[in-house]
């Protein structure tokens, strides 16, 4: 497995080991692969996209440029999303911020600023009024995950748009098994509050 | 999606309708060329090979037996040298006869055939500038272009690859 071509269906490992080979196209894979969900994670915290698209670039620059220091007997995923979520959490401390504000950006403190940093629903609905309702319903579900504590957000996050098994999240926030689970309780049910008025919609 | 718990006592409850919810979420995008912009940071290592060659040669110096290695391998090439050009004073007769009869055999009629080409070529030439009137301004003024045009050429060359070493100079340290 030495060909850029066999790489889109490689393993992380088998790409990792090809980028550790000088291989400029692992490099892009392992970019390819991640700059989705690295790129939701960190924009869902910090509500900002420019603020999102450079720590999604310096998160990728630091994994990329340490290639050589990854262990791989942990999972790269795990890696990526640790170094994620640490540089989202790192500006939210460095803005002295304990919780975010419900639509825009936690440092958003005028209505322009609010406006301006609130997450942009996109959509593939057919018909008009699909594409609002579908708009305000990702916006009322957005709005309910930016409610919750930030170690909630991540979790919910990556347990339930990023698919992440209990035990991978527990590496990536360095935190117990147990703790990750009574997290992403608490999350749910507040979730479910939040979110009660939908329920007649659906 | 079961969210059945291992610790004993602890269960998330299911609830198929938040589920969905959180199931209907999509999935940012960078902006265009975002890989680029990454890879435009990166630094890739060289090839693992060259990477396994580099680290001996480390290692061979830093033991002190680089030293050994090659004064070693100075000695075989001088010794391989030395050997060669007695070989070659041994049976000079041999070899000058050798020469000469490729030279005769294969040389000349090739060197007789490039100077054949050589000479149609600067005839060729001369009859093209014969035919061309041009004073000796122009003549002048197209040398000097020429001129410009490398000595700029250098410059430009120059001063791109300025900011080039200054960045990876940035770059490494700042590591």
């Amino acid at each position: 497995m030495t060909f850029s071509a066999d790489l889109s269906t490689a393993t992380d490992q088998v790409v990792v080991e090809q980028a550790r080979d000088g291989h400029e196209s692992a490099y892009r894979e392992l970019i390819r692969r991640y700059q989705r969900p690295v790129f939701s994670l960190i924009y869902r915290m910090v509500r900002d996209r420019e603020l999102a698209e450079d720590l999604s670039q310096e998160t990728f620059v630091k994994v990329l440029n340490a290639i050589d220091r990854y262990r791989p007997e942990f999972k790269f995923s795990s890696w990526v999303f640790k170094i994620a979520n640490n540089a989202a959490i790192d500006h939210l401390r460095r803005k002295e911020l304990d919780t975010l504000s419900l639509d825009g950006g936690p440092d958003a403190t005028t209505a322009e600023r609010v406006e301006a940093t609130a997450l942009q629903i996109g959509d593939s609905s057919e018909s008009p009024l699909d594409e609002l309702e579908a708009r305000e319903l990702g916006s009322a579900i957005e709005r309910a995950i930016g409610k919750l504590r930030p170690e909630y957000q991540t979790c919910i996050i990556l347990r339930h748009v990023e698919g992440r098994p209990y035990d991978e999240i527990a590496d990536i926030l360095e935190l117990p098994l147990g703790t990750v689970k009574t997290y992403i309780h608490r999350a749910r049910a507040e979730l479910r509050e939040l979110l009660n008025p939908l329920r007649d919609i659906l | 999606m079961n969210d059945q718990l291992t610790d004993p006592g602890f269960t998330i409850e299911e609830d198929p309708v938040l589920d969905q919810l959180l199931a209907s979420l999509e999935h940012f995008a960078p902006a265009p060329r975002f890989e680029d912009r990454v890879m435009g940071n990166v630094i890739t290592p060289a090839p693992r090979w060259l990477q396994r060659v580099q680290a001996r040669g480390h290692a061979l110096v830093q033991h002190g037996r680089g030293w050994w290695f090659l004064g070693g391998l100075t000695g075989v090439s001088a010794i391989s040298a030395s050997a060669i050009v007695a070989l070659l004073i041994l049976n000079a007769a041999a070899v000058r006869e050798s020469i000469d009869g490729t030279l005769t055999g294969v040389g000349l009629p090739l060197w007789r055939g490039m100077l054949g080409i050589a000479a149609e070529t600067a005839r060729e030439i001369g009859l093209l500038i014969g035919s061309v009137s041009v004073s000796a301004s122009v003549i002048l003024a197209a040398g000097a272009s020429v001129v410009f045009v490398l000595v700029f050429n250098t410059w430009a060359i120059y001063r791109l690859m300025q900011p080039a070493r200054a960045k990876g100079v940035e770059f490494n340290a700042s590591r």
